[in-house]
């Protein structure tokens, strides 16, 4: 499994029970590889990935001095549940980025 | 671990939200299909009936993943996604729509597959898109269309 700097997964194969699991895993590394590019260099995320009622929720949960942030995204797919969590959060640090540069 | 509280104002995600809206206003429709001689006869069907439409191509699944992230991230998804079944790769378009077919306002399929065929592949759990059977024609293609004409109104 990819391993990315200061980046913490918890995701279950067996409770996710997830034909796709190791090509959701790539892609949830890959974004969250991206997604904490664009954050502190001191920031530490955490990822929780788990299944709900109507498909699965991915929460990202991100800490560092300067910012924090905590948000989630659900779908039918893993995938879209990762697309949705990831375009909030990305919004959450843009928003960030251009309050501090004021 | 306790809940971590959003230490970013709000307010600058009206401006995010501004920009989607325009990015709303452009209706594009991605077409995976890796037999490009198709490629007329689409652009031929949505110039009829909805010339406003932006057609993107993609061959495979992991160039059309590429596209509706692209698309996603940009908060403007594709209004309809088109997809052949039996694409290069490993990855079918019955995959691309498990991923990511909730997305897509309107999804349909086109193969060669016998309808009965392609039922027995679908998990109908979330139901059923819209299938053509090839050989295309500018009519079939054009009812297809039509579904972006149906979702504008």
């Amino acid at each position: 499994m990819a391993y990315v700097p200061g980046v913490q997964v918890n995701a279950n194969k067996a409770a996710l029970a997830l034909a796709e699991f190791d090509e959701f895993m790539k892609k949830l590394y890959a974004g969250a590889e991206e997604f904490v590019q664009r954050t502190p260099i001191d920031s530490s995320l955490t990822v929780d990935v788990e299944r709900i009622k109507d498909g699965f929720k991915v929460a990202f949960k991100l800490a560092s001095a300067e910012l924090r942030l905590a948000e989630s995204g659900e779908g039918r797919s893993p995938f879209m549940a990762l697309e949705r969590v990831l375009l909030k959060a990305k919004d959450l640090v843009k928003v960030w980025s251009i309050n501090k540069k004021v | 671990m306790q809940a971590l509280q959003t230490s970013i104002p709000r307010k600058g995600l009206f401006e995010l939200e501004g920009r989607r809206e325009r990015a709303h206003a452009e209706m594009r429709v991605l077409i995976v299909e890796d037999d490009l001689t198709l490629q007329p006869l689409w652009e031929r069907a949505f110039k009829t009936k909805n010339p406003a439409v932006k057609l993107d191509w993609a061959t495979s699944v992991s160039e059309a993943e590429k596209l509706i992230h692209l698309r996603f991230s940009r908060g403007a998804p594709y209004e309809l996604i088109i997809s052949d079944i039996f694409l290069e790769g490993n990855a079918t378009g019955v995959d691309l729509w498990n991923r990511y077919g909730e997305e897509a306002l309107n999804f349909a399929f086109v193969s060669g597959l016998p309808v009965s065929k392609y039922e027995l592949m679908m998990s109908l759990d979330f139901g059923c898109p819209t299938y053509l059977k090839k050989p295309l024609t500018l009519q079939k293609c054009e009812e297809i269309a039509d579904l972006t004409c149906v979702s504008e109104a």
